[in-house]
């Protein structure tokens, strides 16, 4: 009885041992709320409000660029444009989806686009496609050895090639799409396609973008050249989308305000100028919450296209000298024999004020056997200038007082003990600083340099020793009052100063004559410029003004900068002694026997200059190749001039029946110059009286 | 209303019934109002499961628990049978879930057997423990431990079928129920404290194995290898979050930030998955704060009270009725605490829904049944205590 009564109280007493147990329990359960929500609570509802704010910034049309007649010489080209600005925390298996339902509206089956479409690419999608298998591959112990990355791109590995072997065309086209989105950065618009798109397309897209999140259907632009290759060099390029900004100035844009994916100007006028041009990007802010969600959006910086570049190059004019330039150099590469001749240079430049009016290089590729527009060889490649720089030996001369205007030397060849003799193009007798120039004397210019080496006394086979110590510096700085051995200033990203050589007596002497240093073309047209500008050194400028963008699409806006002269310094020598060179200069083109004479006696816009040839020897593969340098400077009109010139044709053959290619370029560019402007001025006129 | 009517009506398990309705329905509704899962009408569908759920339960009391009693074993049978089917089902009709197959989907129906066995495993180990109980009156160590050989087999064959699922979660459930029904069988407490001695040491003893040689565990796992990270992370707590981590620390975040009373209804600012189903207790608290979140608590306490009293009234007149209470209320017990215990962060996250809330067709169609069940046994002790008392 006693067993059985026990037996009757086991259950209600577990039971209440139990129901004490669930007690606990959901006490427990009660605390722990209390914990999370009287406690906690607070915090977690901080943490929901908090909110996030991002800026999303949107390009804007870069500017455009003209010429100074103001017709279009860069222009932007829309283009419609699709593109996606992924939103926070997306996924791979995201981008698919969006991938597949923005195939249902674009195509994307170019053959580039397709051939386009790495194994990789392929892979992925498959991967994303058949996740449960393609990880079901990989073995266990592969997947406790690797980390995530090495182990998603094993898994990658192990699919075979067939199956990524057959996808269908929307399959691929899907793909194609897919590797676009991947390339966006968070928050920031990624072009998926923008050559090609079709109003159709662009409107199937626009229908549809509430179901494509991040998709955008918007205009995008590309430069577009009405000219072609025209002065192309000068105006350099831009990155694309997928070069983005310069790896090597990366800090540069960053700091202000470029996205990664920029297009940025690469080189040339696009480089120089870049910040103009590049116009204000239009910044939304957007207000999230903790999970993402747009709460609020807002302009917060109004997008302005870039400014407008108005350059000092008359396109017309320039196309003019381009070809000018091209069929001098294809005539004297076809009816002559000039081996080694490949470029020809000239650069026209506004003396007075610095604006460049033409700068032209032509090369011949003889490979391709094609003339190409290579105009940055005129501040890129330094040649030897030859006697067209004798105009500074002069005035160094004047203003070390080594000679006086009048001076007369006897102009024979030099004989020198332990060096070679040096003498004029010919035998010129008595010759004062006039003639030196009009004749184009060499022995004058030894005499020179020979004086400012403090030896005033030459006799017939004399050793060559100089007493004066620096005498090399200071021939050097005066040239570089020239600009001649310095940066010219030039609004260009690059430019070359020119080879120096060691400092000898005997090297003194060629460098009087332009058989020394090197410089560049458009150096030298700073030289002349300088001399036919009354001894003022301005600064040579591509750029006139910048415009305001203006709303209406082919017009431009108002000017919100010109661009002045800008003396960069003045000559040391006097006003006289420039005028003398200037009148050497004037003989040297319109007096008889003068070097110029028979080109330019009869022009009637009275130019002046002075004519260069150089010697210019190299070694190839241990063989002296002997060729020479046509050069020429020149001015016009000689009292007022409003163009100057220099032009240099390095290594053409040395034979004596060459053909006279600066001569040719020279007379056709000065000609070509006046014909245009008396044809402009008829213009003029015409439209007045209209 | 006649006498026989009234025994029908068991006004405290109605009122309760339908306070946990209310809970339901406001809290799926505001669930839903976070629009993750567009064009479901989950508070519609709820409703509609609840309306057949009362029609099973109204079913039900036709039945007599005698009948019950024997039909056991052969529910059990069927529902051990359907385990298996779902097992070699083609994937058509039952298609993995996060690498589950744990569901029938039939075009607008899904069903989650698992579920469903719990109440015929429940039924089946009632029954076994009532019918033992009257073979062997007096009970000697030799009896209670054929009786824990009985109870523990029949658990064994469902939890082994659902661990090929796989679905650790719903095994462990079946365990505890069985682990409950073992205690109040009044079996010796020396076999259960040996039981329970014998689990903690291999328990220990696994755990231990686990942390000390991890690569040699999960060698040995092959294929389940995850199971050893999932209690690595238990030791390191510092692990970079994870996808699943994120969730359910926006689900936490969700609950902390009711406060005290709760944002009210339409009002919920953070979205998480799940949100109607396992999580929905995070719902409850964000929408009515404490104050609501103890009393659903606490709605759960009276629930579990209340099976507590019917199965003590009844079990002299029906011990299988008693034990069917029993098994029921570790059915809830487990639910809730697991459940409420992971949205409070103090419980692994596994995937079992609060029932009587949650929302989905196969909880509470099979709690239910359980429900209807338990109904029909306080219908009977009704019945006869008034016939005792006459």
């Amino acid at each position: 009885m006693e067993k059985k009564k026990k037996k009757k109280a086991q259950l209600p007493f577990r039971l209440n041992i139990l129901f004490f147990v669930i007690f606990l329990l959901f006490s427990v359960l009660i605390l722990q709320l209390g914990v999370v929500q009287i406690l906690n609570g607070e915090d977690f509802q901080k943490e929901i409000d908090r909110t996030v704010q991002d800026t999303t910034k949107i390009p804007v049309p870069r500017g455009k660029i003209y010429d100074k007649n103001h017709d279009v010489v860069v222009d932007n080209k829309p283009l419609y444009s699709i593109t996606y600005t992924p939103p926070k925390g997306v996924q791979a298996k995201d981008r698919l989806d969006v991938a597949k339902d923005l195939a249902k509206y674009i195509s994307m089956d170019s053959p580039e686009v397709l051939e386009g479409i790495t194994d990789r690419n392929k892979r992925e999608y498959w991967y994303l496609e058949n996740k449960e298998e393609a990880v079901g591959r990989l073995s266990d112990e592969a997947k406790e050895e690797l980390d995530d990355t090495d182990e998603y791109n094993e898994t990658l590995k192990l699919i075979t090639d067939d199956e990524i072997d057959d996808f269908t065309k929307e399959e691929l086209e899907v793909i194609a799409i897919k590797k676009e989105l991947d390339k966006a950065y968070s928050l920031t618009p990624q072009i998926v396609k923008n050559e090609n798109v079709t109003p159709e397309e662009y409107a199937r897209v626009a229908e549809h973008l509430d179901e494509l999140p991040g998709i955008n259907a918007t205009t995008d632009w590309i430069r577009e050249y009405p000219y072609g290759n025209t002065f192309k060099s000068m105006l350099g390029s831009i990155t694309t989308q997928e070069e983005g900004i310069l790896a090597e100035k990366e800090e540069y844009y960053l700091t202000r305000g470029y996205s990664r994916n920029d297009r940025v100007g690469k080189n040339g006028l696009e480089e120089q100028y870049e910040e103009v041009l590049r116009g204000r990007k239009e910044q939304i802010q957007y207000t999230t919450d903790k999970s993402g969600r747009v709460l609020d959006s807002k302009t917060v910086v109004q997008g302005e296209r870039g400014k407008d570049l108005v350059l000092t190059i008359d396109m017309e004019f320039q196309e003019k000298v381009d070809q000018i330039v091209r069929e001098e150099l294809n005539t004297a590469l076809t009816q002559y024999s000039n081996p080694e001749l490949e470029d020809a240079l000239a650069v026209v430049i506004n003396p007075q004020t610095g604006e460049l009016l033409a700068v032209s290089a032509q090369h011949y590729d003889k490979k391709e056997k094609e003339f190409q527009n290579a105009a940055y060889k005129t501040l890129y490649d330094s040649h030897l200038p030859g006697s067209t720089i004798k105009g500074a030996t002069v005035l160094a001369g004047y203003e070390s007082g080594v000679i006086t205007p009048g001076q007369t030397f006897y102009d024979r060849p030099l004989n020198f003990r332990s060096s070679p003799t040096k003498g004029s193009w010919r035998n010129l007798g008595v010759v004062n600083d006039l003639d030196a120039l009009r004749m184009s004397s060499n022995v004058y210019m030894f005499y020179i340099a020979m004086r400012m080496g403090g030896k005033y006394s030459f006799e017939q086979n004399d050793r060559l020793i100089f007493t004066e110590d620096n005498y090399f510096q200071e021939m050097r700085n005066y040239f570089k009052q020239f600009g001649l051995g310095v940066k010219t200033g030039i609004d260009f990203p690059y430019e070359e100063t020119g080879l120096v050589g060691e400092t000898k007596p005997d090297s003194l002497l060629n460098y009087a004559i332009g058989q020394y240093d090197t410089f560049t073309t458009m150096q030298v047209a700073q030289y002349v410029s300088t001399i036919a500008n009354d001894g003022y050194r301005v600064r040579p400028h591509f750029l006139k003004e910048i415009r305001e963008p203006y709303p209406s699409e082919n017009s431009l806006g108002p000017v919100k900068k010109s661009i002045n002269t800008e003396v960069m310094n003045r000559i040391q020598m006097s006003q006289s002694h420039i005028e003398r060179v200037q009148e050497g200069f004037r003989q040297a083109f319109q007096s008889p026997g003068g070097t110029g004479y028979s080109y330019y006696g009869d022009k009637d816009y009275n130019p002046a200059g002075k004519t260069g040839t150089a010697e210019n020897e190299f070694f190839r593969d241990g063989k002296l190749i002997k060729t020479i340098n046509l050069a020429l400077v020149g001015y016009a009109p000689y009292d007022e001039p409003e163009m100057a010139f220099a032009i240099n044709v390095p290594k053409l053959g040395t034979q004596s029946n060459q053909h006279s290619i600066n001569h040719a370029i020279g007379e056709r560019i000065m000609d070509a110059y006046f014909d245009l402007k008396e044809e402009r001025d008829k213009e003029k006129n015409e439209e007045n009286e209209e | 209303m006649s006498k026989k009517q009234s025994y029908y009506v068991q006004s405290d398990l109605i009122f309760l019934f339908i306070l946990f309705v209310c809970v339901s329905l406001l809290s799926v509704y505001n669930a839903q109002q976070l629009e993750q899962y567009d064009g479901n009408n989950f508070v519609f569908k709820q409703i509609i499961w609840f309306a057949v759920g009362v029609c099973i339960v109204a079913a039900i009391q036709f039945l007599d628990l005698e009948q019950l009693y024997k039909a056991s074993a052969l529910i059990y049978g069927i529902g051990v049978l359907v385990l298996i089917a779902l097992l070699v089902a083609p994937e058509s009709i039952a298609d993995r879930v996060n690498g589950a197959k744990s569901w029938f989907q039939f075009p607008g129906l899904s069903l989650q057997p698992a579920e469903f066995t719990k109440i015929t495993t429940i039924l089946f180990l009632a029954a076994t423990i009532s019918r033992h109980k009257t073979k062997h009156a007096v009970s000697s160590l030799k009896t209670d431990s054929l009786l824990l050989f009985k109870i523990l087999l029949i658990t064994a064959v469902p939890v082994f079928l659902i661990l090929q699922q796989p679905d650790f979660g719903t095994s462990m459930v079946y365990l505890f129920i069985a682990g409950m029904l073992i205690i109040l069988s009044g079996i010796s407490w020396k076999i259960i404290s040996g039981l329970i001695l014998l689990i903690s040491a291999i328990g220990a003893a696994a755990l231990g194995f686990v942390v000390k040689f991890t690569d040699l565990a999960k060698e040995l796992l092959g294929k389940q290898a995850y199971q050893v990270d999932r209690i690595m992370t238990w030791f390191e707590p510092s692990q970079p979050s994870n996808d699943a981590s994120w969730h359910f620390d926006q689900a936490y975040m969700a609950l902390g930030s009711g406060q005290l009373f709760g944002k009210g209804m339409d009002a919920l600012q953070v979205s998480f998955p799940e949100a109607q189903t396992d999580f929905i207790f995070s719902v409850i608290g964000e929408s009515f704060g404490f104050i609501g979140s103890a009393l659903v608590i606490f709605l759960y306490f009276l629930l579990l009270y209340k099976l507590v009293t019917i199965g003590l009234n009844i079990h002299k007149h029906s011990p299988f009725g008693a034990y069917v209470c029993f098994g029921f209320l570790s059915l809830i017990l487990v639910h809730a605490f697991q459940n409420i215990g992971m949205t409070l962060g103090i419980m692994p996250v596994t995937g079992i829904p609060l029932l009587l809330i949650s929302y989905g067709g196969s909880s509470i169609l099979s709690t239910m049944i359980g429900l209807g069940i338990v109904y029909r046994v306080a219908v009977e002790h009704s019945i006869q205590s008034d016939y005792l008392f006459k």
